[in-house]
């Protein structure tokens, strides 16, 4: 062990002194504290002081700069550090506790840009909370978490818009709301360029989420993430519905019970034992994605554009592209 | 995923110690441990860092009060750290997905303890809920009843694969929620092994009176997954282009190397074809199929043969 203090303890008192520091303190002051130990050299206490700034930052402490005189001075704002009081019950804190040993929140194998570890997130907030109570749940749920939603997520609480590449064009999106649905995240928000309401499937954007400035959306009082993503994701996205029009084999329509039904869906039995499903359309992709799920046991009968669209598809898998 | 520096870790449960046990004067060692989730020895090392916090300069009145003599604890002084750090976004986000999917299943108390927790931490964090959807087939609950009771079930079980449905004796596992569908890994009296069937691919299910034997699964466990267990998939070597990186997200991989452009080469396991026949058709044209080789032309023959459907009604 060198002499002196330990990087624990520094990055402890490192932490003490910047939430006990109202006016702030530059790096300067903080390095010659005897106390915090770091290195005489000041390029080396330079480093070091950067270093465990990083630290104290990844942790979530919100250090603030201010810069006068042409100095930086640091400090911790405790209305900013503190975390209010929940004012949980035992039985509360215990009920979360089993909500995040039941519910496994995954990155997912690639991880993600910012990825946190959802298992270890879970534990440390339990810790803030006070600890746990109660012993952990059977798993129930696996649910993807990457960091694309925990920026979309801090976005959301910090009312800040946000930018990302999907389908390769950059959006900016006010964060309304995210919502889980059949295991993927979705975005609904204020597209700014289109000023109308979007949604977006979170695992579909591209790279890194930017956060634009805090406190600048409003979300609409009267927005409700669960009904604007009520769960027919063929209803998703652009512009009014199409009807399509399906022939389903017979035996295969339980192939269609993976997809929720639309209260406008109609379904005809034909005579020879098939089924015809009428379905509002807006999301082609989705629509795509059910067709594909009944491999050749379905044909779009109409509109031509759906059909062209899935045939379209399926030539160009097939090689067949002129 | 790579290990978190031990030091912060170390820091993440100090910062939450100090707090409670200001609040808590007098508590006792054991439980102290027991409930922040360490060993004794752990507690002892926490405590001998905190009787070392004060703010520079350092003068007597600064340092944090501490006594730890015998089995009780005592903290004092600790006004800079009285309340707890504020949660990360990822640690709330995970708080209230977790709850809000725990609500999401079907006979949970929306009024009970999890229900008041997640709404005061919404209110703490920023006002920002979210909305966790788990889908609810229709067996769902009588099938996590027979799994409880241990009763076996008579089901018509609708395959994908063969697209067609048969009748089955099951002794069903808990319904768990993974990828999107609720499953029952289960043991299957017709092929005599152990099998997962996807809940909503029940089409009818009958109580057969019998009985099996429970065993939990250890608490704290991770759910089986879903296309592996059981089924002793092939892996499989899959390139996905760029705009179809959700494969490597959607489904449990073994691995997932990504390329120039931003494609991934995607190792994964499956058990039936069928089912991997599908995800290269999501994938679409820039998905191929690079191990085993007698699958390489799985997708495009699948689109050969959607697409001789609709010649046959004029195309």
């Amino acid at each position: 062990m060198p002499p002196g203090p330990g990087r624990d303890e520094r990055l402890l008192n490192l932490l003490a002194c910047l939430l006990d520091s109202p006016a702030g303190r530059t790096m300067e002051e903080l390095v010659a504290f005897p106390e915090l130990g770091y290195p005489p050299r000041h390029e080396s206490a330079r480093r070091a002081f950067e270093r465990d700034k990083d630290s104290l930052r990844a942790m979530g402490v919100p250090i603030a700069v201010s810069t006068s005189d042409g100095e930086h001075r640091y400090r911790v704002d405790p209305g900013e550090y503190y975390l209010p009081d929940l004012d949980l019950t035992d039985d509360e804190r215990a009920a979360l506790w089993l909500a995040v040993t039941a519910v496994a929140l995954e990155s997912g194998p690639a991880g993600g840009p910012g990825g946190a570890d959802p298992r270890s997130a879970g534990t440390s907030a339990l810790m803030k909370l006070g600890g746990f109570a109660g012993g952990p749940a059977e798993p129930v749920a696996v649910l993807p978490l990457d960091g694309t939603v925990v920026a979309l997520f801090e976005a959301y609480q910090r009312r800040a818009p946000v930018s990302f590449r999907y389908r390769g064009e950059t959006r900016t999106v006010d964060p309304w709301g995210l919502s889980s649905r059949r295991g993927h995240w979705y975005l609904a928000g204020r597209d700014h360029a289109r000023d109308a309401r979007r949604t977006f499937r979170t695992d579909r954007i591209e790279g890194e989420v930017e956060i634009g400035t805090p406190g600048t959306v409003t979300v609409p009082a009267d927005f409700r993430a669960a009904e604007v993503l009520a769960d027919q994701p063929l209803r998703y996205g652009d512009g009014p519905p199409v009807t399509a029009r399906v022939r389903v084999d017979p035996g295969w329509e339980a192939a269609l019970s993976g997809f929720p039904r639309d209260p406008e869906a109609r379904f005809t039995r034909l005579d020879d034992g098939a089924l015809l499903a009428e379905m509002p359309v807006v999301n082609r992709d989705a629509f795509r994605s059910l067709m594909i799920e009944l491999l050749e046991h379905a044909v779009v009968l109409d509109p031509p554009e759906l059909r062209d669209d899935l045939v379209g598809w399926l030539r160009a898998v097939a090689g067949e592209e002129a | 995923m790579s290990p978190r520096p031990v030091v912060e870790d170390e820091l993440r449960r100090v910062l939450a110690l100090v707090p409670w046990l200001v609040a808590h004067p007098g508590a006792r060692k054991d439980d102290v441990a027991e409930r922040f989730g360490i060993t004794r020895e752990q507690l002892e090392h926490d405590l001998a860092l905190i009787l070392m916090i004060g703010v520079p300069p350092y003068s007597p009145g600064d340092y944090i009060g501490l006594d730890d003599e015998g089995e009780t604890v005592e903290v004092w002084l600790a006004e800079y750290f009285r309340r707890p750090l504020r949660l990360t976004p990822a640690e709330a986000l995970t708080l209230l997905a977790a709850g809000r999917a725990l609500l999401a299943v079907p006979g949970s108390d929306p009024d009970g303890p999890l229900g008041r927790a997640v709404a005061k931490l919404q209110a703490a964090t920023g006002d920002a809920d979210v909305d966790v959807n788990l889908g609810g087939p229709r067996y769902l609950d009588a099938v996590r009843e027979a799994a409880a009771a241990g009763e076996t079930i008579e089901i018509e079980y609708w395959s994908a694969a063969r697209g067609e449905a048969n009748r089955r004796m099951i002794d069903p596992g808990p319904p768990f929620f993974a990828m999107g569908e609720w499953y029952s890994d289960a043991h299957c009296h017709h092929r005599g092994e152990a099998r997962m069937f996807r809940i909503d691919r029940i089409r009818d299910l009958r109580p057969t009176g019998r009985h099996f034997e429970v065993e939990p699964p250890p608490a704290g466990s991770r759910p089986p997954e879903p296309m592996a267990a059981g089924r002793g998939g092939v892996p499989v070597v899959v390139d996905v282009p760029a705009g179809a990186a959700w494969v490597a997200e959607t489904y449990p991989v073994d691995e997932v190397v990504e390329r120039p452009g931003g494609g991934r080469t995607v190792t994964l396991r499956v058990g039936e074809p069928a089912w991997l026949e599908r995800l290269l058709l999501r994938a679409g044209p820039g998905a191929s199929v690079q191990e085993p080789e007698s699958w390489r032309d799985l997708g495009p023959e699948a689109a050969r043969r959607i697409l001789e459907r609709y010649e046959e009604h004029g195309g």
